[in-house]
């Protein structure tokens, strides 16, 4: 079995590092896998949900826009930020979603509306992913 | 110097060595952040370093305005990172002997941006062109990073400036920083400079996605801006330690003081006894005679 050595850093710090055999994660193309032995690469990335496939299970971490490079063997992912499914809160999730919906519906400045959008966004992203769990356990 | 006024001396001493303990202590918890700061995003920075160096060749960078020299240009913009405050024994000062060493500061050549209101009154002293002050940033320096970096490269690509540098003292370890200079644009200097013999093995043609040209940009941008993070960080996390090392010698020096001044206070006391019993001796065979 070939594994592909990743690691996921954002400026606060290292993320995760560990072998996996796949990589999913959100280009402005659209998602992609990265699997062993795949092809150099150098991309963007959008923010989104990043899988890493384990052996026995999968890992999902919320991530913020940045960039993915690999040469076959590693994966390098710098992003903003990045946050593991054990960091994300059900209850929190809603606050921000409200607080975003708010934010919107006053229509302030444009600055604030797209500070409302990105959280937004998150929420979406960090929801998707509590989902995904919520099917695995069952 | 009598006995009162000596009494006086020590608790004064001993009320500013609590006060120096004090703020060597805050300093050292303050370090302990700055630094986990500093040296969590340290292999981020390195990971885009490396990504850097890496592409750098199997792509044609040079279309690129901030990767090129402006051959026109003649003046060099240089930030410089200080302390806001004083206090942090040679902090400052070691960075300013480094200017002395390395250029002239008063040189019509050089355009600054000082960060901290040590190096800005410094370099106004010294008669330099100050361009931009960041001192007054809440509640660290690194709020003002974005800003920093938006204003280099702005200028660089009008083809102002021949190259930007950062001046900073880098963070070592706990007990060590050195002042060094880094050049930031043009790029070409860095990727140059970095590429080895292994790099050359290593070398792939990489796929670059959706298009060279905003993955670079990009790519470059989110470099600089985290180069000059991380100094801000590293800057800050030496000033702490800085503080931390003057702030221990200060108390080292009032318990020394302390203690010495005591051994004095109690010969003089002692001193003070021994003529009263002679006095009162003398009285007494004086009066039995």
């Amino acid at each position: 079995m070939k594994y592909l050595n990743v690691r996921i850093l954002t400026p606060e710090k290292q993320v995760y590092q560990g072998n996996v055999q796949e990589v999913t994660c959100t280009t402005p193309d659209g998602e992609i896998s990265i699997l062993p032995n795949h092809m150099p690469l150098l991309s963007l990335l959008e923010d989104g949900v990043v899988i890493l496939k384990e052996d026995r299970e999968d890992r999902f971490f919320s991530a913020g826009s940045g960039f993915i490079e690999t040469d076959g063997k590693e994966v390098r992912i710098l992003i903003s930020r990045a946050y593991g499914q054990q960091e994300i809160d059900e209850e929190e999730i809603k606050l921000v979603r409200e607080r975003a919906q708010k934010l919107l519906e006053q229509y302030p400045e444009k600055k604030l509306r797209a500070e409302a959008f990105t959280m937004l966004k998150r929420a979406t992203i960090d929801s998707r992913i509590l989902k995904k769990l919520k099917v695995k356990r069952r | 110097m009598n006995l009162r006024q000596l009494k006086k001396k020590i608790k004064s001493v001993q009320n500013v060595g609590q006060i120096t303990k004090a703020m060597q202590l805050v300093s050292a918890v303050k370090m302990k952040k700055a630094q986990a700061k500093a040296l969590g995003g340290k292999p981020y920075r390195d990971a885009l370093e490396e990504t850097i160096a890496r592409i750098a060749h199997s792509s044609s960078l040079g279309e690129y305005s901030f990767v090129q020299k402006n051959t026109a240009a003649t003046k060099e913009l240089v930030i410089v990172l200080s302390s806001n405050k004083g206090l942090c024994g040679i902090f400052n000062f070691n960075l300013f002997r480094f200017f002395g060493r390395t250029m002239q500061v008063a040189d019509a050549n050089y355009e600054f941006v000082t960060v901290g209101t040590k190096a800005q009154q410094f370099l106004i002293h010294a008669g330099a062109s100050v361009i931009a002050d960041f001192s007054n940033s809440y509640p660290t320096f690194e709020e003002s990073a974005t800003a920093i970096f938006r204003l280099a490269k702005d200028d660089f690509e009008k083809g102002k400036y021949k190259t930007v540098s950062i001046l900073y003292n880098r963070f070592i370890s706990s007990l060590v920083y050195r002042p060094v200079r880094e050049i930031l644009l043009p790029f070409s200097e860095i990727a140059i400079a970095q590429k080895t013999e292994q790099d050359v093995q290593k070398e792939l043609e990489y796929a670059i996605e959706p298009t060279p040209h905003e993955v670079l940009k990009g790519l470059l941008d989110f470099y600089l801006e985290s180069k000059i993070r991380g100094a801000v960080q590293e800057s800050e996390a030496s000033e702490h330690s800085a503080r931390m090392i003057a702030m221990k010698n200060a108390t080292d020096n009032a318990k020394d003081m302390v203690y010495s001044m005591t051994l004095l206070r109690n010969g003089l006391r002692q001193e003070r006894i021994t003529n009263e019993l002679l006095d009162m001796n003398t009285a007494r065979l004086t009066v039995s005679n």
